[in-house]
Parts: C-alpha cells; sequence; structure tokens
C-alpha cells in the first residue's frame, strides 16, 4: 500500500498534517504490512517507509510527481493507495486512471470540503474546477470530515480527525485562584480567528474583572503579524504571549499551564460551519476543555467540555468565558471523561475502521 | 487536434514547472539564515556545484562565503554569463581533481543527464540536487 501526500511533510507548516499522516500509517500497517508514503521536499519526490528514504526522483512540477508516481505503482506492486487530495489538474487525473486501469484499490481523502472559499483565484483553482469533474470516473470512495454523502458524485466515508493518545497525555491543571490561562495552537491562519479572543481581551480589560485572563498563542503563520499589531494596538502586551512553534516538552509544558484551549474561531471566513479538525480531539484528549466557533461533528450538543461561540467576527465575550471555566471547574472529574470521551470515539483505529473495510 | 492538444498541455506544464521550481529555488538562496541552517544540517563544509547555467552562478554567488565551493562545474568549462571571478571547471578536469567532496547538481532540466554522467565516478549518496540541498530530507 501506498499513502499519498503531495505536500512536503519536512516542512514546520505541515507538521500538524505530518501528524496525521503518521497516526493513519500506523493504523494501516497493522492491516497492510508494508505501506509506503510520499512527500514532496525540495522538488523531489520521496518513496519512504518507517521514516527511511526508500526512493527518490527529481519530480519539478505535479506532472512530474504523477509521472513518477504511475512508475512507483509498477516498481513496488502496490495494490492499495490512500491518496491526501491536493487539487486536480490533467496529470493527476491521469494518474487515477493509471491506478484504475491496474484495478488498484483506492481511497481519496479530501481533508476540507468545501474548500473554494480558501483557494486564492488563479491557475490552480480554475485547473481544479475543471479537472475534479472527472474524479467520479476513477475513484470509488472519497473520505471527507463534512457530512456531505457524495462529493463531486463520488460516495462519501465520513472521517472525523481522531487522535494519537500517545502523543497526546492527559494535563493535569492545578486551578489557579483569580487566573485564566489561555492556550491557542495552530499555524495561524485566517480561519483560526485568533483577532476575536484579542479584542474580546480589549473590551474586559478597560473594564476588568475578578479574573486575570492571560492567552498563550503557539505557532507560525501568515496572520501572526497581524495578531503582533493587534496586541500593540490594543495594550494587550502583558496579557498575550506569542510562544513561536512548540514541540514535544516545550508544548507540554505550555499545556500544562493552562486551563482552556482556543480552536477555531474564524471559519464563517471559509463559509465552513460543521467540521472535525484535528486539534479539537487533540484538546479532548489532553482533558482541557476548548471553546470554538463552528459545530463539531465528533460530540454531541451535550457535552460540557466545549464552548460554543458564534461562527462570526464578534469579539469572544471574557465575561462567557469566565462562567465557563467556573462551571468546568466545579466539576472534579472532566478531565477524566474528556480523556476516556476520546478513547471511546476518537483514536485513529476507530475512525479509519470504514476506510480500512473498503481497502481491504 | 487533441492529441496535439494534450501535448501542448503537457509542454506548457512542464515549461512551468521549470519556471517554478527555478523561482522556489532562488528565493530559498535569498534567505541566508536559511542556508545557513541546512548547510549546518547537512553537515557540508566543501561541494562542487554542477552547471553554469543561472542557477548554478547563483549558488555560488549566496553560498560560497557559507561553505568551500572550489569551483562550478560545466560540461562545456564555460559559465552561461561571462564571470571572471567565479572558476569554472569543465567535466573531464572535475573527475580529475574530485576526491569524494558533495556535488550539488544546478540544472533542473538537464538533471538526469547529469546524474547519470556524475554517477559513473561520484558515489550516489554525494549527489544533491539543489533543491534537495535546500528543502529534501535529510537520510
Amino acid at each position: 500500500m501506498i499513502y499519498i501526500t503531495y505536500i512536503d511533510l519536512n516542512s514546520m507548516e505541515h507538521s500538524g498534517i505530518k501528524k496525521k499522516v503518521m497516526s493513519q500509517i500506523i493504523v494501516f500497517q497493522k492491516y497492510f504490512h508494508c505501506v509506503y508514503y510520499t512527500a514532496w521536499c525540495g522538488r523531489m519526490l520521496y518513496l519512504m517507509k518507517d521514516n527511511k528514504i526508500i526512493d527518490k526522483e527529481l519530480a519539478f512540477s505535479r506532472q512530474k510527481v504523477n509521472e513518477i508516481l504511475c512508475g512507483w505503482l509498477e516498481e513496488y506492486k502496490i495494490k492499495r493507495t490512500y491518496i491526501r487530495y491536493n487539487l486536480s489538474d490533467k496529470w493527476f487525473i491521469h494518474f487515477l486512471k493509471v491506478q484504475k486501469e491496474k484495478c488498484i484499490k483506492s481511497v481519496l481523502e479530501i481533508p476540507t470540503y468545501p474548500y473554494d472559499g480558501e483557494m486564492a483565484e488563479g491557475l490552480s483553482k480554475i485547473e481544479d474546477t475543471l479537472y475534479r469533474e472527472q474524479l467520479y470516473r476513477y475513484v470509488d470512495f472519497v473520505t471527507t470530515n463534512s457530512n456531505s454523502k457524495y462529493i463531486f458524485n463520488i460516495r462519501c466515508i465520513q472521517l472525523l480527525n481522531g487522535v494519537n493518545l500517545d502523543e497526546n497525555p492527559i494535563v493535569y491543571k492545578k486551578q489557579k485562584n483569580g487566573k485564566i490561562v489561555l492556550i491557542g495552537v495552530s499555524t495561524l491562519a485566517k480561519w483560526h480567528g485568533y483577532e476575536r479572543i484579542l479584542e474580546g481581551l480589549f473590551y474586559y480589560y478597560q473594564n476588568k474583572g475578578d479574573y486575570e485572563i492571560l492567552f498563550k498563542i503557539v505557532g507560525e503563520g501568515p496572520e501572526k503579524q497581524r495578531y503582533i499589531s493587534m496586541v500593540t494596538q490594543y495594550d494587550l502586551g502583558a496579557y498575550v504571549e506569542f510562544l513561536g512553534k512548540l514541540e514535544g516538552e516545550s508544548l507540554e509544558q505550555q499545556y500544562n499551564m493552562s486551563d482552556l484551549a482556543v480552536s477555531s474561531l474564524g471559519l464563517y471566513k471559509t463559509g465552513i460551519q460543521e467540521v472535525a479538525p484535528i486539534k479539537g480531539s487533540e484538546y479532548c484528549a489532553r482533558g482541557i476543555p476548548f471553546i470554538c466557533g463552528y459545530d463539531d461533528m465528533r460530540f454531541p450538543e451535550s457535552v460540557d467540555f466545549i464552548m460554543h461561540v458564534t461562527n462570526d467576527s464578534k469579539p469572544i465575550d471574557m465575561y462567557q468565558i469566565i462562567n465557563f471555566y467556573q462551571q468546568i471547574n466545579s466539576k472534579q472529574t472532566y478531565q477524566e471523561e474528556m480523556r476516556n470521551y476520546a478513547i471511546k470515539h476518537l483514536t485513529w483505529d476507530r475512525v479509519l475502521s470504514s476506510v480500512i473495510e473498503v481497502l481491504i | 487536434m487533441a492529441d496535439i492538444n494534450d501535448k501542448l498541455l503537457d509542454e506548457y506544464g512542464n515549461a512551468k514547472g521549470i519556471a517554478e521550481c527555478s523561482f522556489w529555488i532562488m528565493g530559498k538562496l535569498l534567505d541566508t539564515p536559511y542556508l545557513k541552517k541546512r548547510i549546518d544540517l547537512l553537515n557540508v563544509d566543501k561541494v562542487y556545484v554542477y552547471g553554469g547555467g543561472y542557477l548554478g552562478i547563483q549558488t555560488y554567488r549566496t553560498c560560497s562565503d557559507l561553505i568551500d565551493i572550489p569551483a562550478i562545474v560545466d560540461k562545456s568549462g564555460k559559465l552561461n554569463l561571462d564571470i571572471p571571478d567565479i572558476p569554472v571547471i569543465d567535466f573531464d578536469e572535475f573527475r580529475k581533481v574530485y576526491k569524494g567532496e558533495r556535488v550539488i547538481i544546478a540544472s533542473i532540466k538537464f538533471y538526469q543527464e547529469i546524474y547519470n554522467d556524475l554517477s559513473k565516478f561520484v558515489p550516489v549518496t554525494r549527489l544533491l540536487f539543489l533543491g534537495e540541498f535546500l528543502g529534501g530530507i535529510l537520510s
């Protein structure tokens, strides 16, 4: 089997995706043993297995990538593919056609749907719009984290983001009177919408309440400069900390010092209301209650460890956060409850079971 | 007609790919702190750059203060531009002086041809495409 990605799995920017891909591969390995995966880094296409380079070829374009993949299907006697979708073009369609002719079982993962709102106008968008209409001829199943039954006329398997429990241990935070620490871990893209927290803090500190509320921003990304400017403009330097990209122990430390996590608050910008981002499952596994501006399909409305806010540009009301914090902390076992929920519903083994059924 | 359209699209795709790859490389070469990091990660102190085209020249200009580059190697023994202060040697001379250093292939279009020529006497583990040098997976 080969797990195909068209991205630079090596780059910091894609570290979240890499984590997800690797977690999925661990599950596939249990069923299909020999699982290769691809990464496109430095314009070289790498065929990897168990973190080792098996093969590599110069691939200066997506056209070349797909040509090389056609060769590898043959050379490595591939029987199944799982493809992380990265838009359609003439050569991707050709690749799919080749694998169909070889009777290779294949599932296409569309990580975000609908995605038109996230794409810049230009050649890639035009190409994708034109060529994705042909996907149904060559692909039998699509996995999606949306509620769609069909995408581009292809049957969907709902694949909500899971979590690797080993990599996301439970956090035992001791409540500290008078202080609430919020943490946001992301690639700081427009849909994370952290400006809503910053604006909320600005209004809160104009007439400060009983609590000191701090916001730790972990990650690097396109919105960072804007957030930094807002912090300066709103004079929030004492309450907002930019920690940059953190991994491993340093990230653990920050989680251990945080009370609540901030998930995406700006999905309205891309026209999305229902979604299941990776971070939500990680926060759940760690036992950190979180704030989100979307409907997370993995959790029923009745769970009390998620604070829902509107999916729009309004500043987040810090008094609402204080109430949420007080309510959740009045319950002694909320962290264990969150962890148990993740064990029962969010492991990758559980999440991928329908995909395995199709590929087996 | 459909066949010609198909070929035309392939050719445009190919040309666009080369242009995008060149721009990506040029961008990375302009980022000196990033270059330093990559050189440290790759643990190299001396390399030959193969390819006397624009990419080879730019690699020499941006990296020669950070790493020892004895010369640019080009089949013709010449650079694409007349630049007297950049040392350049031809393929035969390179074969004589080569002592196991890493070789960066600074050509997209002729990469495979150069790779095939060089791999006759340079261990393939010492050959690196320029893009790989700048962003590839380190084995």
